[in-house]
Parts: C-alpha cells; structure tokens; sequence
C-alpha cells in the first residue's frame, strides 16, 4: 500500500500507517523530501522519494490531496512540477500492477496529484472510500453520542 | 613531444609519473584506458613521449562562469571549455547566473548541448535554486534534475541563499535526486555596499568593508540546516579562517556538508588592491595572509574538499572603471593548475596525488559527475591531463589565453608548470599545449 503525497500535513496519512501496519499491511509513504515529515523513521512503514519505482510493487495507491498555500511556503517550485513528480496520471497508472487499485480520501484536485482519467477509472474505489468514510463517520458519532450500549462500549 | 598522428584512436604516454609515482606508460585505446605498464607496445597507437610530465585524472571544476546565454562578450561556452582544456580540465560545471537565469529546463539543456557541440570539456550545467536567482521560490528543480542536462548542482552562486526557511526546504527537496545546493555564502545585510575585505587594507583605502563574519554567519547556519535534514551542502569559494574551521566542526559531525576554495584565495592577498586595480576585485574578496594560511591547510587536511576555479570573465569596459563601479570576478582556468604547484605542491602541503583528488576526484564526486575523478588505471575513462611541474616560472600572459576575456589577476605574474596535453575519452583536446582545433 503505497500513500502519496502531502504527508507532512495530512491526517489521513497518519491514521492510514497506524490502522494499515495494524492490520498487518506493508505501508510506503512517498512525498517530496520536504513534505515528509520529521522522524518518518519511527513510523510502522517504508518512506521513499521515487513514485516509479514504489508503484511498481504497490497493490494499492493512495493519493493525498495536494494545497496550492503548500506552493507559496515553499515546500516545492510549482503545482505543474508536483504534477510531473508525483502526480498520477495514465502512464504512472500502467505502471502498477494489473490487479492494484487507486484510492483518494477526497476532495480531489483533479490535474494535479491526480488525472481525471485516473480518478474516473474502472481502477478507481475513490467514490466508494468517500461513501464508506461517510458510514464510518455517522457510527463513530453515533457511539460517541450516546448510542453505545453496555455491550459494545 | 607528438610523434605520428593518431590514426587508430590509440595513443601510447611513454613515461608519465602517473599521479605523480613512478614513471610508465599509458595505453589509450577506445576512449579508455587500456593498459598503465612500463614499456608497453601498441602497433598503431601514436606516441606522445611524456619523460617529465606528471599524469593527472582529467580536472573537473565546480565553479565556472562561461556566460552564454546572455553575456557572449565576456564568455560564450565555446571560447569558455576551450579554456578549460588548456587548463587541464575535462569537465566544468557551468554557473547559473546567465541571462536568462539557469533556471528551467530549458536553459540548462541549452548550455549542455553547446558544451556537447563544442566538444572540449564536459560541461554540467549548475541549475539556480530560485526562479530568477531572487531568492524569492524555489525554480523547477525536479524538472532541471531529469532534463537531458542531468542537473544535480544547484546555486544561486553570485547571490546567497539568504532566506533560511527557503534554504532549507531547497536541502531537503534536492535529496529526491541526490542533488547538491552550492552556497554563496554572504549574508547580506552585513555587506551592502561592500568592495574589500573588511580589515585594515579596506580602512586605510576607504572602500566598504566585507567582513569574514557575514561568510562565516552563512555557512555556521547553513551546516546546522544541512545536519537538520540531512542533505548535502556544498559551501562555494571559502575565503576565511574562521569558515575553515565552522567546516572542520561539522566535517567532525559526520555531516554531509563539502567546500570548495578558488586558486586566488590560496595565493592572493587584500593589498593587492592598495593601487586600485579592479583586476583584483572579486566576491568574496581577497583576505587576508592568516586567511591563505588557513586555506592551504584546510586544503592539505580535506576540510575543504577541492579546488574550484571560479573563472569569472568580464569585457575590459567591466573591470577598467574606478573599484566600485567594477564587476566582481577574476579569470581563472588557465592558471588554476598553475597556481596549485605554487600554493599547495611546491609549499610541501599537497603532492600530486593530493592534487588528482582536490582537482579531480572529489570535485567530481561532489558534483555526481559520471566518467570524470576516477584514478588512472585499465578500464577507466581515459581523461588525463599531462602537466609539466618542471617548466620554469614564467610570467602569465592573459593575451594567450583562450578566454574571450583578459581579467585575470596574475597578469605578469611568474607561475610554475605548464600543462601540456589534456586527453577527452582518449581523445586529445589539448596537445603540446595547444588546443587540437
């Protein structure tokens, strides 16, 4: 499962390597070296800079939504070289193996860390993630508002 | 010293001290090195009788202004890799700040293809860290780092990377490629206006004084920044003692921090500038003794990793003006090899072999130069440069020199050696010390 992107400021990101290495999955961060963060070492997962080469191997890839601020502070040149970098467009998608799949929490900034081809492919499980985060939501507020019982508290 | 025209691409070096040891001869053949062995025979090869000369891996400068595009009355990649090869280099690493700035793809593909046309050195283009040089945001440098030009040295070189925030984000967004930011070291509040070391030289000729510490300032930061990240930082053209030893501290650290000093620091003092001559004029400016002492030895013991030349050519109407109206920057790729044999090899600090890794080895490894700064031996590219550290002092005459420009401050002044032949993959660029073409 490879995790793409703007790792330094998402919470997807973190929540994703504790629950997916949890469940027993292999998890690789990718980012520009100035969108990892800190001390990525002492998290339960492999971090790289080269998107080819992890795509290669991944039965999953999940791209982070990617901020224009992130461009004005500085954390790299232009949206259209993150694009080139480490945006996933058809030709990176052929890379992947024939049976992975292509994940996004949402919102996505099409044409930049994905392509609308990929986003709107027979690949793509977005829609579904975006749903399933929905129900996910509506039960944990439903525990935490009350709903609990003795039982499954 | 040639005898016989190379018919089969083969040449035979008989008796080069070979990085300075023991005489023999060298075997070029196919653009590399076939054989290294005492009196070997090669049917074909044209022989270059080479009794005397120390044979060197090809130089690699890290630091070169060739000036094209832009300012083609100062410099132009032609006349600029001619230059090298009469010094002695096989490959330069040319400087971002042309017009326009080395700041996209396409420029620095420009400035490589002259190179490859022109066919005299290996030229690697430097590509600037911010858009423009300004200073202000990052330029494209993933796009500069995958372009046919295969960048991996980026500088603002001429400015300083001042903002700290923008420098560290340039450290750690280069290790994606294993790219390299060269620093300009100067801070620049500390030296506006500046014109010479600021010392007692500078007070006494009234010009603004440029002080050790806003270079020292800049690299203390930069190597902290460096350690923080964990990227590689390359400190341009040390000039002072007390950035010598910020470098020793953090080499001490295991970090991943490299320095380079030009040929004129090593030999050249703020006193020549007593008599106002702008050919003397440079950034950062000459220092002082204590400053040279501390140079050489930093060089003699790897603190600084290399020389780089720093060859900064400007038109006569640049540098014939009253100091401060005249450009920064002195010639140097002519004399560089030169000035080393005074500085370093004939002072006991370095030997030859010291002087194939400061001019060849580490430079090329700094600058993740392929082909370039292996050791002379089979099966290595051949890029050898042949010196003659015998050839007596005579005094530098910047009206020979291949550069289109004249300012080089040892104008007159007697050097020793001479550098003879300089060999490209196994082909001449430079024989009897004269260009091939």
């Amino acid at each position: 499962m490879t995790i793409v992107g703007d790792v330094l400021h998402s919470r997807v990101a973190r929540s994703n390597v504790l629950l997916l290495s949890t469940l027993g999955a292999h998890v690789t961060l990718v980012a520009p070296p100035t969108l990892m963060p800190h001390a990525v070492e002492a998290w339960p997962c492999r971090s790289g800079y080269d998107l080819d080469t992890e795509l290669r191997k991944s039965d999953v890839v999940m791209m982070l939504r990617v901020q224009q601020e992130r461009m004005n502070a500085a954390f790299f040149p232009t949206i259209r070289e993150y694009r080139r970098r480490y945006g996933l467009d058809a030709g990176r998608m052929a890379l992947l193996p024939e049976h992975a799949i292509v994940m996004h929490p949402g919102p996505m900034n099409r044409g930049v860390e994905i392509a609308a081809e990929v986003a709107d492919s027979a690949r793509s499980t977005i829609v579904q993630q975006v749903a399933n985060g929905v129900t996910v939501r509506m039960a944990v507020l439903y525990l935490m508002l009350g709903g609990a019982t003795e039982e499954t508290a | 010293m040639t005898s016989g025209m190379s018919t089969s691409g083969q040449w035979l070096i008989k008796g080069a001290a070979v990085t300075g040891g023991e005489p023999a001869d060298i075997h070029v053949k196919d653009g590399v090195i076939a054989a290294i062995g005492q009196g070997l025979d090669a049917p074909g090869a044209a022989v270059l009788d080479s009794g005397g000369l120390v044979a060197l891996p090809g130089l690699v400068d890290l630091h070169t202004h060739l000036r094209e595009p832009g300012r083609e009355d100062a410099e132009t990649v032609e006349t600029g890799t001619r230059a090298a090869a009469l010094g002695g280099y096989t490959a330069v690493h040319a400087m971002a700040n042309t017009e326009p700035v080395a700041d996209t793809a396409g420029v620095v593909e420009q400035v490589w293809r002259l190179g490859e046309q022109a066919g005299y050195v290996d030229v690697r283009p430097v590509g600037a860290v911010t858009v423009g040089l300004h200073g202000k945001q990052l330029a494209e440098l993933g796009a500069m780092a995958d372009s046919a030009a295969r960048v991996r040295v980026f500088s603002d070189d001429g400015f300083c990377v001042a903002d700290p925030l923008l420098m560290r984000r340039a450290l750690e967004y280069v290790k994606a490629f294993d790219g390299v930011i060269a620093q300009h070291a100067q801070e620049p509040r500390l030296t506006e206006g500046a014109q010479l070391n600021e010392g007692e030289v500078a007070s006494r000729l009234g010009l603004a004084g440029w002080p050790a510490a806003a270079e020292e300032a800049i690299i203390a930061r930069d190597v902290l920044l460096a350690a923080h990240v964990d990227a590689a930082l390359h400190v341009c053209h040390v000039s002072t003692a007390g950035s010598v030893e910020i470098i020793r501290w953090a080499k001490s650290k295991g970090w991943r921090v490299t320095a380079e000093v030009t040929p004129h620091h090593l030999l050249l003092t703020d006193d020549l500038a007593g008599g106002y001559d702008p050919v003397f004029k440079v950034n950062p400016p000459l220092r002082t003794r204590a400053d040279i002492e501390a140079l050489r030895h930093g060089l003699k013991d790897g603190t600084i990793d290399c020389v780089a030349t720093d060859h900064a050519p400007h038109p006569v109407e640049a540098k014939e003006t009253e100091w401060a109206a005249a450009a920064n920057g002195m010639t140097g790729l002519e004399t560089a090899l030169r000035v080393v044999q005074r500085a370093m090899v004939d002072t006991g600090l370095l030997d030859w072999a010291g002087v194939a890794d400061r001019m060849s080895a580490r430079p090329a490894a700094i600058g993740r130069v392929p082909g370039h700064g292996q050791p002379l031996a089979p099966g290595a590219p051949a890029n050898i440069t042949l010196f003659d550290p015998a050839a007596g002092d005579t005094p530098v005459d910047p009206s020979a020199h291949a550069s289109k420009s004249r300012n080089s401050p040892f104008a007159g002044m007697p050097l020793p050696g001479a550098v003879i032949a300089t060999f490209l993959r196994g082909t001449p660029t430079v024989l009897d010390g004269k260009v091939t073409r």
